[in-house]
């Protein structure tokens, strides 16, 4: 298992919801995003496919490109692809709204 | 178009293929592991992704967990087809018995023989099942596939999810409509209303996986 953790220190947005998304199954992954306790927002990665930060680091920028909640993220990852990875991301922010 | 629709096989479905004529095709960039490995066994996975020229997308693993390789494979270089609802555990070499994956095949086979749906496994247990060589580890999970031509009701999945809990081994099932797959475990718990769901186009999210996006006029 890799752990990966990023921080988005401009997502100040307050939020108040929380949402769990996906299934730690092969090629998914699940997310936990709740609001986040301190200013920004952070992301903590725990993934079973090493090798793949900058990856990784590209998907999270592009979602923080157009969200700006301060929230924090947990990612359980059993080897989903990056398509994947923005469609659980973009159906956990949706879910808070 | 997909795996399936013009050709006898499905996503899921084991292949074996004659190496001969394999050495013959398109396949440019072939690692060396999988060149070595389809001279030895050459059982391969069908993939869900779009058919290339007719051509069937297949998957084949490397002799070290994280070597997996893909390409196509042209249907009349294929010798056998076995799906996931032919494999049981009575193919099972005998010393198997002692994986917990093998022993949750088991299970089911004595658990689900009402299901009114073809299931099977998939991942290494297929595998293993169909070309007979030893893949499953000890702490394998065991892949499940249903198929399920006509929709099903969140609360069934609920209680297949309960019964699969109950299995010596974790189980992460697989549900193949006729256009789409997605997780059994997220459809009876999702909390959202929209469900994960993969195509040979990638995945998408939407709310019934039975309705074809293009009549709905999403796609």
């Amino acid at each position: 298992m890799e752990q990966i953790d990023f921080v988005y220190p401009t997502a100040t947005r307050r939020i108040s919801g929380r949402s769990h998304v996906g299934v730690v199954g092969s090629g998914d992954m699940e997310v936990l995003l709740e609001p986040s306790i301190q200013d920004g927002a952070q992301v903590h990665i725990t993934t079973s496919v090493a090798g793949f930060r900058d990856t990784w680091k590209a998907v999270f920028d592009r979602f923080f490109s157009r969200f700006d909640g301060a929230v924090q993220i947990q990612v359980n990852d059993a080897g989903a692809t990056p398509g994947t990875v923005l469609l659980r991301l973009e159906q956990a922010a949706e879910a808070i709204k | 178009m997909w795996a399936g629709m013009l050709s006898p096989q499905q996503v899921h479905d084991l292949v074996l293929l004659d190496s001969r004529e394999f050495e013959h095709t398109g396949f440019t960039v072939q690692p060396e592991w999988a060149r070595h490995r389809l001279r030895e066994s050459a059982w391969a996975v069908v993939l869900r992704a779009q058919l290339h020229d007719g051509m069937i997308p297949i998957g084949i693993r490397g002799f070290e967990r994280q070597q997996r390789w893909s390409g196509f494979v042209h249907s009349h270089q294929i010798i056998k087809t076995v799906a996931p609802s032919h494999l049981r555990s009575d193919r099972m070499m005998g010393n198997r018995m002692t994986l917990s994956a093998m022993r949750a095949l088991c299970f089911l086979e004595s658990q689900l023989s009402l299901l009114p749906f073809e299931w099977g496994p998939g991942g290494s247990v297929a595998y293993e099942l169909a070309s007979g060589e030893a893949v499953v580890r000890h702490g394998s999970d065991l892949d499940v596939i249903i198929r399920a031509p006509q929709e099903f009701e969140k609360s069934f999945a609920s209680e297949l999810i309960r019964l699969f809990q109950s299995a010596p081994a974790n189980i992460d099932c697989r549900v193949e409509t006729p256009w789409c797959g997605f997780s059994l475990e997220e459809y009876a718990q999702c909390e959202t209303r929209q469900l994960l769901v993969r195509t040979c186009d990638g995945p998408l999210l939407l709310e019934d996986p039975w309705s074809f996006p293009i009549l709905r006029g999403k796609m």
